[in-house]
């Protein structure tokens, strides 16, 4: 099954980052592609509820179909690259822009990523 | 583009350090809730206690007999003599083969700065994880970090990744991170400037940070510019390592009595005892001594304090002894109880102690020291002590309860 995110709420101090001002955490689930964001199944996203996103973001945007949200990559010419093997955004005209998206599409930008070790065994 | 040419800075908490190292010692220990700490008997206080025994409302500093109470099945464990410290110096040792550039803050919490190393090790984020899981499989130790380009919002997130956990903050999204937090989550705001903030209606440090600047002013004075700037996840202090870190011009070794005291054997041997730990660090920093002051504070809160030059700079506590001692003879003239006795040394130069290089007792001594300083730095500081301050370290240990039992 191909990568999706799902919302979580972790315990301990991180809980003190979800609250008023829309930030929220999403797990990476199903199948990762390994790729040059290193991103890993199990990785916990901290999210800003910010649709104002700049080159370099890594940000969460709606893909359009019913709950799905994707993770992408803002590129310094403000498109979005896939990455970790979600689906690229649709391109249109050589790309689609950041901007020419409008902002009901973008979800939020990531601000961290949390990455647990397993307790050892 | 962001990220593309900042800082690299990690922020290492080793997790429940003083419990995982028992619990490698010890396997049986893993899984239970467990403490550090000496026997409620001896007044003990909990100096570590596990993640499992942390479910039961412990924590550092709490006494042992109400940890007891709150968890019947509590396992207490003595610290172990010179484990920690071996333990601290295998992490280290790892943890320097990414990066020359450690600050080291405790036995078991660090700054790395990795800038410059992303064609060794690629990004700082990708190194720290291989780092945790190096000192997981060599060391069966678990680390928490926090990435981020300074050491401010590190420290922040290492807090959010405990246990076991690897937070990083992507490059740029400093403030966005900071802003839900509660203020008393930065570094540096206590639970005084927490009130006044909370009074203010300023609970969160993103509220913090778009405050007007000239508000935050009349209250807190020139402390409102770099507060409001921390709150925005912005700092530029350097990870200094050893070797940049701003040597101290003295060294020295003070304490308050528990009780005030008039007791002249106390003293020379708390004198003695100071001069040993004292002398101790000289010897660590690679220092060497020409100056002795010895401070005096009586019940009535008169200070006094002597100085003395030596002929030759040195590290022997020996060498300082009768030097204090004098100092000491001379100045507790008054026939009040003494409360507070300190020693300092000065005129610090780098070397190592030559002193009578062609005296054989000389020779001995220094022998002496360095054989006492090896047993210290794998048994402990108390595993061997002179005669007059054995006594002082039992009375002591009875009284307050040592977690090392």
């Amino acid at each position: 099954m191909k990568a999706w995110l799902q919302e979580v709420h972790p315990e301990g101090k991180a809980k003190q980052f979800e609250g008023e001002r829309g930030t929220f955490f999403l797990e990476l689930r199903g199948e990762v592609t390994d790729d040059a964001e290193h991103l890993r199944r199990g990785d916990l996203f901290a999210i800003s509820a910010d649709s104002d996103a700049e080159p370099g973001d890594l940000v969460v945007w709606w893909t359009g179909s019913a709950a799905s949200l994707a993770l992408a990559r803002v590129g310094s010419d403000l498109r979005l690259s896939a990455v970790a093997g979600f689906p690229p955004p649709s391109v249109r005209r050589g790309g689609v822009r950041v901007r020419s998206l409008g902002q009901a599409s973008i979800r939020g930008v990531v601000v961290g990523r949390l990455r647990r070790l397993r307790p050892a065994s | 583009m962001k990220g593309a040419s900042f800082r690299a800075v990690l922020h290492v908490d080793l997790d429940a350090f003083f419990v995982a190292v028992e619990r490698v010692l010890d396997p049986r220990l893993c899984g239970r809730p467990v403490v550090v700490g000496a026997s409620p008997s001896r007044r003990g206080v909990v100096a570590a206690a596990s993640y499992e025994a942390r479910a039961f409302g412990i924590h550092s500093a709490m006494p042992m007999a109400q940890a007891l109470r709150l968890c019947p099945n509590l396992v207490r464990v003595s610290g172990t003599h010179g484990a920690y410290g071996r333990a601290s110096r295998a992490v280290f040792d790892v943890l320097g083969n990414y990066t020359p550039v450690i600050e080291k803050v405790s036995v078991d919490e660090a700054y790395l700065d990795l800038t410059g190393t992303e064609h060794l090790f690629g990004r700082a984020v990708d190194a720290a994880d291989r780092m945790r899981r190096e000192v997981r499989e060599r060391l069966r130790l678990d680390l928490t970090i926090g990435a981020s380009r300074n050491r401010l919002v590190s420290k922040v997130a290492s807090a959010f990744a405990k246990p076991m956990g690897l937070f990083d903050v992507q490059p740029g999204q400093e403030a966005r991170f900071l802003a839900p937090l509660p203020v008393k989550a930065l570094p540096g705001i206590g639970p005084v400037t927490t009130r006044r903030l909370h009074d203010l209606n300023i609970p969160r440090l993103g509220v913090l940070a778009d405050t007007e600047g000239w508000f935050l002013e009349e209250i807190f004075g020139n402390y409102s510019k770099p507060m409001q700037r921390r709150a925005r996840g912005e700092d530029d202090t350097p990870v200094s390592p050893p070797w940049e870190r701003h040597e101290a011009k003295t060294i020295g070794h003070e304490e308050t009595f528990a009780a005030d005291t008039d007791d002249h054997a106390f003293l020379r041997a708390k004198l003695r005892a100071q001069l040993e730990s004292t002398t101790r660090r000289l010897r660590e920093k690679g220092l060497l001594a020409r100056k002795l002051t010895v401070k005096l504070r009586y019940a009535d809160f008169v200070t006094e304090s002597r100085d003395a030059t030596l002929p030759v700079a040195t590290d022997h506590d020996i060498e300082l002894l009768q030097p204090a001692l004098e100092l000491l003879h001379r100045m507790a003239t008054r026939r009040t109880l003494v409360r507070l006795l300190g020693v300092r040394l000065g005129g610090l130069v780098q070397g190592y102690w030559q002193g009578g290089l062609f005296d054989p007792r000389a020779r001995r001594s220094r022998r002496l020291v360095s054989v006492l300083d090896r047993v210290r730095a794998k048994y402990g500081v108390q595993a061997v002590r002179a005669g007059e301050t054995v006594w002082l370290a039992q009375a002591e240990n009875r009284r307050h309860g040592s977690f090392l039992g």
